[in-house]
């Protein structure tokens, strides 16, 4: 007995540990006067089982070990990260919704629990990822239990930022999270939430990691209201920090310096310590407020591009003949791999014929390409080319693509606004000192101190908003009532020839107008006389007319020769 | 203008009046040459294809798609009376006491809707054998036995299925004590309540039990949380799956044939108090009613995760160091377990000053954390609580005991069988009123076998086989919700049937008229061709 609670004991102390958790925030001012901010609060469990947890968000726990999945990343994002002026952020990711997970090897039927994460990943955040189908989803060429999606048309804002903030363990009370004010955060010009569980392994043993993150640009002069370029936290997050999270081992402030060489500028703290001669360090412990005085103004600096950027756009017009065009620019001084992934929806289908890989404006080969045609409705086109991008080159890819008609009932609510083709993914190995922050190890501070020659970015190109043919959307009911007039038109006359036959035939009494009028006048008034005099009325008065005592007029019909007289009389006179 | 043609047109017609006149020959010899019979059979066959052979099409094409279901057999259900079946046995020393006890039973279970089939025990002499010895007496199933033995004072209810009696125990209180056991008014009462809102039971205990109890279904989860509102001042080392797995998970394994449990557990922090707790002498306390205001709070980040089971929560509240020790009041009295009815239990742990003001973690009793939870447990799934009426032999482990586990069991049954009959009935009633309502197969066939499982329960519970009668009432239940909730059921029912008609009557109303016209004709034709 002793021994068993001394076994207790052991497991006891063991397992008190097995969680940690994290608050970092990087700032990085951006060469063009803008902000930028990377928040990441990181929970690494060792236990795979998600029945049990300490600081591991409970109902997203509940999803993962529910739908078996072993890898997911979710990212909301509103605005577009502009690589060119902004250089690469922490996490790369387009505007809307995006979504990729990967599921445990064994997993018997992966679309059903990809489904099943996505409805309930849209319940927990309040997205609408529960849109996401077969249509929109593609499974990697190489991977059975992968699968990706990004829904562009997404709008992010507070309704997601809320139930994000619940997952963190000190929700938005303490720490790193008091910064996001969802007034704040969506006054930005760029910002990304995003959610990222992965298994990291090494030698046979896992742990298992959760990164929330958010991604923030502010603009300086917008935010310094003295038209200057200074910032600082209050006047970015609209509050200082007053309470560090108790549950967090460690929390800290990393300072992107290295723009100081060319900007230089103030900061109000002094760093705990530097890294790598730029990145001033903060330990954050009590109230703390960081501030920098920028003195001169912008300047553009064009050389701060970075080696590896894309551009994309449409080509056409009216509705014929739309063409897409991918490029990617390469400013290295050597050759770049590159793996481009294409998925582009069912409605617009690509000619695979007028594929044309150019780079500086000569046609080239890609190295390897995997098409899978799309199919109407089921599944959208798949185009994986891997390059190789010439040194300081354009390479540019460009596909014919046909607008389609869609049935009535697929075109979503306010059609004309346009329907939006979700961005393209570009993948490349740069050298590693040309990436803003990499993510090979849990925390940002092991990661700035990572080495390694080279590092695998994902770019995410822009979106872009196409306009299909889009029909009336009374057209239905009209389209009913012009077939069924029709029909009717056909109809009387081929049963009237089939069943009457027009034949010449001696006068015989027909009543016209007059005479009808007369009958109804004499009706009415035998219905107003009856209800006094009992039906005696005047009906005795109508004189009837015999067929040959009656003469033909045009408009009238039959009418008495007396009437014909007088009008005939009348219009003599 | 006008009068220029009212002037010219009056002379041709009498143009041709006059022509018409002369040639009236002519016209009878054409007359005689008519096709009438084709020109009337083409109508006849026009009114034929329309009316008896494209309305009928047209309507049953458009009509809403509804599997047969049967509505005969579920309507049926309802005049069928729940009768359960019981063995007891009975053993004393006198055979004309056990003639009179059998005698005794069958009286007072008369009226109930147990069909008990009291006999005596071939058992061996009961004074021989210890209390211990006789507790390894095996009794089958559901039944019961009655043993006379002088080794107690009063009425003791076993681990087992035994009770014993003293020789010379009233026998009334003896018949009060078994139907207690068998918990007659427990089913009558949660089988009334739910047929007949409003209606329930005289004893006021059956009543709180089962408002107590959560509602009904094949699955749970079971969520602990702690929760530490002071993270930075008070560490708690705990981990809840321990004591889970050790105090628990034997009760939920003894319960797997009635739902499946799945246990969880989970931290929160930083949740503070909405109502600061008033201070009585040395102590806080917090007013039961006031419980809300932890709840509440509490209930917006517990998150009951993915599932649509029914979540049955324990939270456990460390309290702050400042409202050391907080306690719940109630009848005068203080505890700090609460129980809210359907919901799960709140539990206040009180750290020892001691941890608060130094770095020392705090390491609580699971024990004392535990045992407010199993009872809570008990309560909330519907354990008969019999401890007031009579002395029980105490427990070893947090099991439950035989006969409780057996009133378990027909409580379920009773409690899914009565909650098939409701949800079928009420569809069966909702088809027939909402004429829009498409049912599909696999609706239909959910309702077909929900009835025939249904049906089953009653032959199994009447032959007194409840593991059968559970699994047939699980079947049931579970088929009758599937159906009741199928999506499928709402597909058409904003589909108005004047919609159609509106659609529809621009075709029809044009090519009808014609049609419906020439029947008169046709009726002139077949009375004068066949009758004259």
């Amino acid at each position: 007995m002793n021994a068993k609670s001394l076994v207790f004991l052991f497991m006891f102390i063991g397992h008190a540990y097995s969680e940690t958790y994290n608050e970092e925030l990087f700032i990085k001012p951006l060469a063009t006067g803008y902000v930028y901010s990377f928040f990441q609060f990181t929970v690494i469990r060792e236990d795979d089982s998600f029945k049990h947890s300490t600081l591991f968000p409970h109902s997203l726990g509940d999803i993962i070990d529910r739908f078996y999945v072993a890898e997911l990343n979710v990212d909301l994002t509103s605005g577009l990260w502009r690589h060119k002026s902004w250089g690469y952020p922490a996490v790369d990711a387009p505007s809307g919704a995006e979504i990729s997970a990967r599921f445990h090897n064994d997993t018997q039927d992966v679309d059903k629990n990809w489904y099943g994460l996505t409805n309930a990943l849209s319940g927990l955040l309040c997205t609408s990822l529960n849109f996401i189908n077969s249509a929109n989803s593609y499974e990697s060429s190489a991977d059975r239990v992968y699968r990706y999606s990004n829904l562009p048309r997404e709008n992010v804002c507070t309704e997601n930022l809320t139930p994000w903030k619940k997952l963190l363990p000190c929700d938005s009370t303490r720490g790193l999270s008091s910064l996001l004010n969802s007034g704040r955060v969506h006054n930005a010009n760029y910002h990304s939430l995003g959610i990222h569980f992965r298994p990291l392994c090494n030698a046979g043993k896992c742990k298992y990691e959760l990164r929330q993150t958010v991604s923030l640009v502010y603009d300086s002069v917008f935010i310094s209201f003295n038209n200057k370029y200074d910032w600082s936290l209050r006047k970015m997050f609209g509050t200082g920090l007053f309470k560090t999270c108790p549950l967090a081992d460690y929390s800290k402030i990393y300072l992107d310096t290295s723009s100081n060489s060319s900007v230089p500028y103030l900061i109000s703290q002094e760093p705990d310590y530097i890294l790598k001669n730029s990145i001033a360090v903060y330990n954050l412990k009590g109230i703390f407020h960081l501030s920098a005085i920028v003195p001169r103004p912008k300047i553009v600096v064009s050389e701060l591009r970075p080696l590896l950027y894309t551009d994309r756009f449409i080509t056409g017009f009216g509705q014929e003949y739309g063409g897409l065009v991918t490029r990617i620019y390469n400013d290295h001084r050597s050759s770049i791999n590159a793996t481009v992934i294409e998925n582009i929806p069912w409605f617009l289908p690509i000619y695979y014929h007028t594929l044309k890989v150019t780079s500086n404006g000569v046609r080239v080969t890609p190295k390897a390409l995997i098409y899978k045609p799309g199919k109407g409705r089921v599944r959208i086109y798949y185009l994986e080319i891997v390059l190789e991008l010439a040194p300081r080159s354009v390479t540019e890819i460009s596909v014919q693509f046909d607008y389609v008609f869609l049935k009535w009932q697929e075109y979503p609510p306010d059609a004309n606004h346009g329907f939006y083709i979700g961005s393209a993914i570009v993948k490349a190995t740069i050298p590693r000192h040309a990436t803003s922050l990499t993510f090979d190890k849990s925390l940002i501070i092991d990661n700035l101190n990572s080495t390694g020659s080279d590092y695998l970015i994902c770019l995410k190109t822009e979106n872009f908003i196409i306009t299909l043919p889009t029909p009336d959307f009374s057209m239905p009911y009209n389209v009913i009532c012009l077939a069924c007039t029709v029909v009717a038109l056909a109809f009387g006359p081929i049963h009237n020839i089939t069943t009457k036959r027009l034949k010449l035939t001696t006068a015989k009494y027909v009543p016209g107008l007059a005479s009808v009028a007369q009958k109804l006048y004499v009706w009415l008034e035998n219905i107003f006389w009856s209800k006094k005099k009992n039906k005696t009325g005047k009906a005795a008065v109508v004189k009837v007319f015999v067929p040959e005592e009656l003469s033909y007029h045009p408009t009238f019909g039959h009418v008495s020769e007396e009437f014909m007289k007088d009008k005939v009389d009348f219009i003599a006179s | 203008m006008d009068t220029l043609v009212g002037d010219e047109q009056p002379s041709d017609t009498v143009e041709t009046l006059t022509n018409d006149a002369s040639s009236d020959e002519i016209w009878e010899i054409i007359d005689k040459e008519d096709d009438e019979d084709l020109r009337n059979l083409s109508a006849a066959v026009y009114a034929f294809i329309l009316l008896v052979i494209g309305i009928p099409l047209w309507w049953r094409m458009t009509e809403v798609q509804r599997h047969s279901l049967p509505y005969a057999q579920i309507s049926q259900l309802s005049t069928i009376d729940v009768v359960i079946s019981t063995d007891i046995f009975v053993y004393t020393k006198n055979p004309y006491v056990t003639e009179h006890i059998i005698e005794q039973i069958h009286i007072t279970f008369n009226s109930t809707m147990f069909n008990i089939s009291a006999q005596p025990s071939t058992f061996i002499n009961s004074d021989d054998h210890t209390l211990n010895e006789l507790e390894m007496v095996i009794t089958p199933l559901g039944s019961l036995q009655l043993i006379e033995t002088t080794n107690v004072d009063d009425i003791i209810v076993g681990i087992g299925r035994n009770i014993y009696f003293p020789p010379n125990t009233d026998i009334k209180l003896l018949m009060d004590s078994l139907k207690r056991l068998l918990q007659t008014d427990a089913l009558s009462d949660s089988m009334i309540s739910m047929l007949n809102p409003g209606n329930h039971s005289d004893d006021q205990q059956v009543v709180t039990e089962r408002q107590r109890r959560v509602r009904p279904s094949s699955d749970y989860n079971v969520l602990l949380t702690v929760v530490n509102p002071e993270p930075d001042k008070l560490h708690v080392s705990w981990k809840p799956e321990i004591p889970l797995n050790r105090y628990l998970q034997p009760l939920l394994d003894q319960l797997k044939l009635i739902s499946n449990f799945s246990v969880q557990s989970q931290w929160l922090y930083l949740i503070d108090l909405v109502q600061k707790p008033p201070k009585l002498n040395t102590t806080f306390v917090l007013d039961k009613n006031h419980a809300q205001y932890i709840i509440t709070p509490l209930e917006k980040k517990l998150g009951s995760g993915v599932s649509r089971n029914p979540c049955i929560h324990f939270v456990v509240y460390v309290t702050p160091c400042s409202y050391i020790p907080l306690y719940f009041h109630e009848n005068n009295q203080l505890t700090t377990a609460m129980m809210s009815a359907r919901w799960g239990g709140v539990q206040f742990l009180n750290a020892n000053q001691m941890s608060c003001n130094e770095s020392v973690s705090f390491i609580p009793d699971d024990l004392s954390i535990m045992t407010p939870i199993v009872t809570q447990f008990h309560s909330l799934i519907g354990v008969p609580n019999m401890s007031n009426h009579m002395s029980l032999m105490p427990l070893k482990s947090s099991t439950l005991r035989k006969w409780q586990l057996d009133s378990m069991y027909r409580l379920k049954i009773i409690e899914q069988y009565t909650n098939t009959r409701i949800t079928l009935t009420s569809l069966s009633r909702l088809l027939g009123e909402i004429s829009n309502i498409v049912i599909i197969e696999e609706v239909g066939k959910a309702v077909t076998e929900s009835v025939e499982a249904a049906t089953k329960v009653l032959q199994c519970i009447e032959k007194g086989q409840l593991e059968e009668a559970l699994e047939y009432s699980k079947i049931a239940f579970e088929t009758s919700e599937f159906a009741f909730t199928h999506p499928s059921l709402l597909a058409l029912l904003y589909f108005p049937d004047d919609q159609k008609y509106a659609v529809y009557i621009p075709l029809f109303l044009p090519v009808m008229i014609p049609v419906l016209m020439s029947l008169k004709g046709v009726k002139n034709w077949i009375q004068l061709k066949y009758k004259i």
